[in-house]
């Protein structure tokens, strides 16, 4: 039988979310060990577990769609859908508040990795002093343009890339995602994840004008894959976003 | 409930690692709060990482939140970014848990595991919107206390805090409890009440219920003011201690805490589990304060030991557990306790799927340095063979007598030589610079001994390797050497400057130093009496925080400050003392008697060791006499595996020990390189 690995999609929400990407890997890796799950380890003198995350969220960003894949050992244990379910809610039950497992699956470890995978990413940000007809206005514009040059710094050297082939697509919505009023107005851009990505920090600042990107709230909500079909999620967001224990 | 967390997370994504202030930690409780309720406020004065694995915080962390009149939450001092932010926004001090302002608890207490962390304790009362002097507090503000290794002089802080705990905190914080519920019930509600019964309470301290003398400031030749000493230290009333001793726990067993270690979110400091198999250590140290303060010797019983990690290990999720004392390869049956903890893990029936190799590594600080320890090391460690530290101390056997620290050259060579052959490449040897009656030679020797383990080293390895790390002595409270005065920041520099260019002539032997004008700022704050107070704030206004970090510690701010105040550091720190000295810390006691104290101190500059009593007879220190209890200690022979060491009730009290290292068979050379 062909490696496999368990592929989780989880949430990452409130307090958790100001931990750095290499902190949460330390959580990840902690909680799988606790829960039993059967992960690989890496060969040499130091093993670890062999875990993948594919793009890094920013820092004190939330997400309801982070992926990680834990390549298992290779067992001739029964892995079939349920078997996925059940190790995920044990995953979840034992994630620290604020994080929690959404979906579960066995995936071929030999296909791509989660970085390969990944071809676009919506992102929602919140939090601008805007109004939503201004942010409408700055959106517009960006998509009627045929290019957006960005200045960035890349180790100390200032490159100047064109972003607008990254921006698949930008809408506005004047309403809140859910009841917080500083979620309303807000932004929910398609930005292609290939080459080198676009950061939702940049995108405030190439399109919306915002200087100061720690007052943007970051949201990622989809990470996507094309396939024959056109494009789908990783791994289909349940229907009730809630955590997939019982409790 | 209150809490500053809306007004907090918009400032977080500023400030550098902003996981450090949003708990999470599994372990944590969020403390009930109401009237028949004592909230405690458990802070530790410096950055998260590393405060949150502090043991003695957590273990007192559980006991007050099994109570059903108490509940804790945690603060640690925020990082300067944060507090910029703070104080721009007018947002106090807050816990991690549930974010509540510090004011709002009804005791601010304070683990003090250094001294120069004290700036910072200021600090974050001033954060916490507290007054900082306790004579400007009101019934309405918490109660602070500071308790921990530092606290055993605690006068430099007498300013600042309402109460000081001395010795082991498990079972006086109940007490403290009890006596602020009994103060809330009662009508009067006046501070001073409450301070005063507090003062009833056994190792609790109370400042500001003593009055200090001290003898009029003289003038030298050159008019240079020369502070006067202490000439009194009396109670303000009569139901107030003459002398305040130190709370001792008579057996861990009863207390086999933390029994939920926090779990962190982020990276901290020791990122693994811990568990503390005894308490105390008698092998005499005579500059070991740790040592001195913390008699008799206590140990945790092997089942209980084997419980608690395998329960830990499995509820964290760590593969490595420390097994933490002041030195413990001393613990009795230590060999079985690995063997099982280790066995433990191989015959999990869990269904883990870890390769059997990264299983779990136990690590055990404070080595002691004889090969039997070597072979331990080697029994437990998985994997590479990083780093071993061991603490010799002094460059001499001379200079080793005189601080009881009876390591013989040859048990050196020994340990060094059985590790390089089990497969370590480096080592690290750890000395201090500035004892009693040392030397020049005993600096050199320090360059010659690394350089005879290197020559040892390499007979395993072409590229063995030593590391000599120096500290400058500080003489503390409650050790043989109170008496002694601090070398100099001058004189430290030279002698580390000495062996720096000893070293040159040695192959492989490479010099770390510990910034001689940080042992200067210590030895103000562990020498200093309550005139420091003023001292400290100075510090503080201008800016002086995280002192313990080499990038913000400015010696020259305390000595504007000394000076500023009409103190001296010659006089606080660098002068030797006489046997009529008042200390500052002459009312308080870790339970050891002055003549034990100041004979220890004789026999030291007369170059004579003395037994570990634990294994020996009892030389009346004064502890477990004073305070009825007794070593709990599972063996009377030092461990090794085939000790013949035995105690002899008749030795004079002189003779050296000699721990007797089994013989290890050796690996040929070149074993264990890959
Ligand atoms: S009283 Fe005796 S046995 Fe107890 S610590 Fe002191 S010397 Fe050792």
């Amino acid at each position: 039988m062909s490696a496999a690995a368990l592929r989780m999609r989880y949430e990452i929400v409130g307090k958790v979310r100001f931990v750095s990407s290499r902190d949460l890997s330390r959580i990840w890796e902690r909680t799988l060990r606790r829960v039993n799950v059967p992960v690989a380890y890496s060969q040499g003198f130091t093993p670890r577990p062999r875990l993948s995350f594919g793009l890094a969220l920013p820092t004190c960003a939330a997400s309801s769609a982070e992926y990680v894949d834990a390549r298992l050992v290779e067992s001739s244990e029964v892995r079939d859908e349920s078997v996925a379910q059940s190790l995920g809610a044990a995953v979840d039950a034992a994630l620290p508040d604020g994080l929690a497992v959404h979906a579960a699956a066995y995936v071929d470890a030999s296909g791509s990795s989660l970085q390969e995978a990944v071809t676009s990413v919506t992102w929602e940000l919140s939090g601008f002093e805007q109004s939503s007809g201004q942010l409408s206005a700055c959106a517009d514009e960006a998509l009627a343009a045929d290019e957006l040059p960005l200045e960035r710094e890349r180790k100390g050297a200032v490159t100047v890339d064109d972003i607008r082939p990254l921006i698949i697509d930008l809408a506005v919505d004047a309403t809140p995602r859910d009841r917080s009023a500083s979620s309303a107005p807000r932004v929910t851009a398609d930005i292609a994840s290939v080459g080198r990505s676009l950061r939702p920090a940049e995108l405030a600042r190439a399109v919306f004008g915002v200087d100061d990107a720690a007052s943007v709230h970051i949201h990622r909500v989809a990470q996507w894959t094309d396939g024959p079909h056109g494009r789908s999620e990783l791994l289909p967001p349940p229907e009730h976003a809630r955590s997939m224990s019982p409790c | 409930m209150t809490t500053v967390w809306p007004e907090l997370e918009p400032i977080l994504p500023r400030v550098r690692k902003p996981g450090r202030y949003v708990g999470g930690e599994d372990g944590a409780v969020v403390a009930a709060h109401g009237p028949g309720i004592v909230s405690w406020l458990l802070a530790y004065p410096d950055v998260y990482e590393v405060g949150l694995p502090n043991q003695g915080l957590q273990i007192l962390y559980e006991i007050l939140n099994e109570r059903c009149d108490a509940g804790a939450e945690r603060t640690y001092a925020p990082w300067t970014d944060l507090e910029a932010e703070m104080r721009e926004r007018g947002i106090p001090l807050f816990s991690v848990e549930s974010h509540r302002p510090a004011g709002e608890f009804d005791v601010l207490a304070f683990n003090l595991s250094s001294e120069l962390v004290v700036t910072n304790v200021v600090n974050m009362i001033d954060l916490a919107g507290v007054p900082i002097h306790t004579a400007a507090r009101t019934a309405d503000d918490p109660l602070v206390l500071v308790g921990g290794h530092a606290a055993f002089n605690p006068e430099p802080l007498a300013d600042f805090v309402d109460a000081v705990v001395l010795g082991d905190g498990e079972e006086v914080v109940g007490e403290i409890t009890a006596a602020v519920v009994a103060w809330r019930r009662s009508d009067d509600h006046d501070r001073h009440t409450l301070l005063r019964a507090l003062a009833q309470v056994e190792g609790v301290y109370v400042p500001s219920l003593y009055d200090v003398g001290f003898a009029p400031t003289e003038f030298d030749d050159r008019g240079t003011p020369v502070p006067g000493g202490i000439i009194s230290l009396t109670p303000r009333f009569d139901d107030v201690p003459g002398v305040v001793d130190k709370r001792t726990v008579a057996d861990l067993a009863d207390w086999p805490y933390p029994k939920q270690q926090l779990q962190p979110l982020i990276e901290v400091v020791h990122d693994r589990l811990n568990v503390e198999v005894f308490r105390g250590c008698t092998r005499g140290c005579r500059f070991c304060q740790a040592g001195m303060i913390t008699r008799p010797v206590r140990e945790r019983p092997p089942e209980q030991i084997r419980t608690m990690v395998a329960e830990g290990l499995r509820r964290t999720g760590h593969d490595e557990v420390s097994l933490t004392s002041l030195s413990t390869a001393d613990l009795s049956d230590i060999g079985p306790v690995l063997d099982g903890i280790l066995d433990d893990r191989k015959s999990r029936t869990d269904g883990s799927t870890e390769p059997a190799d990264c299983g779990v590594s136990i690590s055990l600080p404070s080595l002691r340095v004889d090969a039997f320890t070597v072979g331990l090391a080697e029994q437990v460690t998985s994997g590479r063979r990083n780093g071993l530290t061991f603490a010799p101390e002094a460059g001499t056997w001379r200079l080793r007598q005189v601080i009881n620290k009876l390591i013989t050259d040859d048990d050196l060579e020994e340990a060094v030589g059985a590790a390089f052959a089990a497969g370590w490449r480096r080592l690290k040897l750890y000395f201090l610079i500035g004892l009693p009656s040392e030397t020049d030679d005993d600096i050199v020797a320090i360059a010659d001994l690394a350089g005879r383990c290197v020559d040892v080293g390499r007979r395993s390895h072409d590229r063995a390797s030593v590391t000599v790390s120096v500290g400058g002595f500080v003489p503390k409270a409650h050790t043989p050497f109170q008496w002694f005065g601090q070398n100099t920041e001058e004189e430290l520099q030279r002698k580390v400057d000495l062996l720096r260019r000893s070293a040159k002539a040695h192959r492989g032997v490479q010099v770390k130093w510990h910034d001689p004008a940080a042992s200067t700022a210590e030895g103000i704050l562990s020498r200093g009496d309550r005139r420091l107070g003023a001292v400290i704030e100075r510090v503080w206004r201008a800016g002086g925080v995280f002192q313990e970090w080499s990038e913000h510690l400015d010696l020259q701010r305390w000595s504007d400050a000394v000076e500023a105040e009409g103190l001296s550091i010659e006089h606080l720190v660098y002068r030797h003392r006489t046997a009529s000295e008042v200390f500052p810390w002459t009312h308080l006691s870790a339970g050891l008697f002055h003549d034990f104290l100041w004979d220890d101190w004789q026999a030291a500059l007369a170059e004579s060791g003395l037994d570990d009593c634990r294994w020996t007879h009892c030389y009346d220190c004064g502890v477990c006499t004073g305070y009825d209890i007794d070593h709990v200690v599972a063996s009377s022979t030092p461990p090794g595996p085939d000790s013949d060491f035995s105690p002899d009730p008749e030795a004079p009290v002189a003779v050296p020990v000699t721990l007797v290292a089994a013989p290890r068979v050796m690996r040929p050379a070149g074993a264990g390189s890959s």
